[in-house]
């Protein structure tokens, strides 16, 4: 075990880092390389490899936030977030895309976010990736239910590749959503978290924290229960629900009116590919191939999973006779999904100390679903399905691209299909402007010495792809800055 | 509140083929289990739900009795009412009771030899 559980009722440390996910763990790792006395708090427990049994029963409530029963308030969109050591990194499919030039340009441009460029990144990229184990899969890596994504892809001409990922070959025993009990996957588990630890760094776990300790405008520590860190420097790293929940408690709503504000969910629209033959599309790397033909001009993604049979059944379409149907032919059915740079904002805010997400999609968003759908229906038909199916109530079940238009006749409200969210994002929004945004350029909260937040949480706006690289490539970047800063100095 | 679970269970499942049925893998207590895992406002609102569901056949679908008294036939057509509900909460509490009806029958191993899982 690299953490260990409080035993006295206050600590000391010069930084205390709240969560342990792909930012916390990255900046407990820079900090303690670079000399500086951490704590790390983590709320979940920890686990082994020997713990990832792929029981989803058992381990969903162990390594998910909220049991994974997190979602929105009108349960419309799961919120899919880890809550162990690791953070979301233990449960995610391990994507690495490095964060587009124009999201960052568009930050700059719209938000005044400065000193985030390509180049300023580059070698935080370079240095998160090797950490982990980033790697571009071969072609034979991709597993035949992205395999039909492929083939539809080239066949019409559309722009794809294989995925980069943080997993090293493995023995294809189930479902990555419920991590890796081979250590395949690179999750910061096994590399920053034990780095961090080998460096001095103190990892405590089920601690969650209510709030932060502010003293004559700076921060002091945190409480988490009885348990107290003090520290000159605090960073606040939990994800964007719990990271916006945590300063609201600590009372600094009314200062920092944007907390909570900005809140993008990325919604994921699931589509059912049925096959003639086999696909086994839990065998191999589930993630493995996406199409990027409409990235830069509609701002969505196509791209293959599968996942864990308790959380696929409840999130394919229709409901009895149908639906059993259906998961009779689970050796030949795929997934494929939309992910889709929402324009829809929501927020976060509190309910008896609880955060609640607040977001309901806005018809702009809907409507670019529909026809994100349609074009990946389209997709997966020219690359072989025999059949694909929508996540409606009644899904709409095409069997030829004469068939599509009928999605234009199915609803898209909340909870008429499945929309699943893996990486939502702000909710602590960066920017020049005190009154719109909670963190300046350099993560510091606006107001209080001492306070950071580090993760997706300070996105101004989605980054669009899989968010893991940016946020860990933010943290190093966070972290050098602090260790080269006043802040890092007086220390 | 486990009986009015079981029924609706046996109705979005349907594993009444050659699978094992949700009360043979006690679905509902499953169910029960899991929501005492949940947030306390998550719980609250969810056992609000369930009764919910339970007693308002007579306004959904003029049919003047309990869910869990109903035919196979009328339940789903009450099922499928709240699914497609043009109200957001009747479609919320069809998410909510088919997540955790589905998934607390699929992650149980028992279920899966009926559909295939884990086989070559």
């Amino acid at each position: 075990m690299i953490s260990t559980l409080p035993t006295a009722s206050e600590e000391r440390a010069q930084v205390c880092i709240v969560g342990s996910g792909a930012a916390g763990s990255v900046l407990a790792y820079e900090l303690a390389d670079a000399g500086l006395d951490v704590i790390l708090l983590e709320e979940g427990e920890e686990l082994g490899k020997a713990d990832f049994t792929q029981r989803e029963g058992e381990l969903i409530p162990r390594i998910y936030a909220d049991a994974g029963s997190r979602a929105t308030h009108d349960a419309a969109i799961p919120i899919l977030q880890g809550k162990c050591l690791g953070g979301t990194t233990v449960i995610n499919h391990g994507i690495c895309f490095r964060t587009p030039e124009r999201i960052l340009d568009e930050w700059r441009r719209e938000f005044g976010v400065s000193g985030l460029s390509l180049d300023t990144l580059q070698p935080h990229f370079e240095r998160a990736e090797k950490m982990i184990g980033a790697r571009r899969l071969g072609p034979a890596e991709i597993n035949p239910n992205n395999q039909v994504l492929k083939r539809g892809c080239e066949r019409l001409g559309m722009s794809g590749d294989v995925m980069t990922l943080n997993m090293q070959p493995c023995g294809s025993c189930g479902p990555c959503n419920l991590g890796c009990p081979e250590d395949k996957k690179g999750s910061t588990l096994v590399n920053y978290l034990p780095a961090a630890a080998k460096r001095g760094a103190r990892i405590f776990r089920n601690c969650r924290v209510q709030s932060v300790q502010v003293e004559n405008g700076r921060a002091a520590g945190v409480t988490a229960g009885s348990f107290r860190v003090r520290a000159g420097v605090v960073i606040i790293a939990a994800g964007a629900v719990n990271s916006p929940a945590i300063l609201l408690r600590t009372g600094l709503g009314n200062a920092i009116p944007a907390i909570g504000s900005g809140v993008s969910l990325h919604p994921l629209f699931p589509l059912l590919v049925f096959s003639d033959t086999p696909l086994h599309s839990m065998k191999g790397l589930p993630h493995s191939y996406y199409c990027d033909e409409f990235f830069s001009a509609d701002d969505f993604l196509f791209e293959g999973l599968f996942v864990s049979p308790g959380v696929f059944a409840s999130g394919m379409g229709g409901f009895g006779r149908q639906h059993r149907e259906f998961m009779k032919q689970l050796p030949r059915l795929g997934l494929t999904y939309v992910q889709l740079r929402d324009r829809t904002r929501g927020q976060v805010r509190l309910a008896g100390g609880e955060p609640v997400v607040r977001y309901t999609m806005n018809q702009e968003d809907r409507e670019r679903a529909r026809k994100a759908l349609k074009l990946l229906a389209a997709i997966c038909l020219e690359g072989g399905a025999a059949k694909v199916a929508t996540t409606h109530v009644k899904p709409v079940v095409m069997r030829d691209k004469s068939e599509i238009a009928q999605i234009d006749q199915a609803m898209f409200r909340p909870n008429d299909l499945t929309v699943f969210s893996a990486h939502p994002q702000g909710g602590c929004p960066m920017g020049a402007n005190p009154r719109r945004s909670v963190v300046d350029s350099q993560c510091a909260v606006h107001g209080v010495a001492g306070l950071y937040v580090c993760d997706a949480s300070v996105f101004p706006s989605p980054v669009g792809i899989n968010p893991m690289i940016s946020i860990m490539a933010l943290a190093s970047l966070t972290a050098e800055r602090i260790i080269g800063s006043s802040v890092g100095a007086g220390l | 509140m486990k009986e009015i679970l079981q029924s609706i269970a046996d109705r979005i499942i349907s594993a009444d083929d050659r699978g094992v049925t949700p009360r043979d893998l006690n679905v509902a207590d499953g169910i029960l289990s899991y929501m005492h895992l949940m947030p306390a406002h998550t719980r609250r609102a969810v056992t609000q739900l369930i009764w919910l569901f339970e007693y308002l056949p007579p306004v959904i679908i003029l049919k003047p009795r309990r869910f869990s008294r109903l035919g196979p036939r009328d339940q789903d057509r009450y099922i499928e009412a709240w699914g497609t509900s043009r109200l957001g909460l009747l479609r919320t509490g069809f998410r909510v009771l088919k997540t955790l009806a589905l998934s607390t029958y699929y992650q149980n191993s028992a279920s899966w030899k009926a559909i295939g899982h884990m086989e070559e």
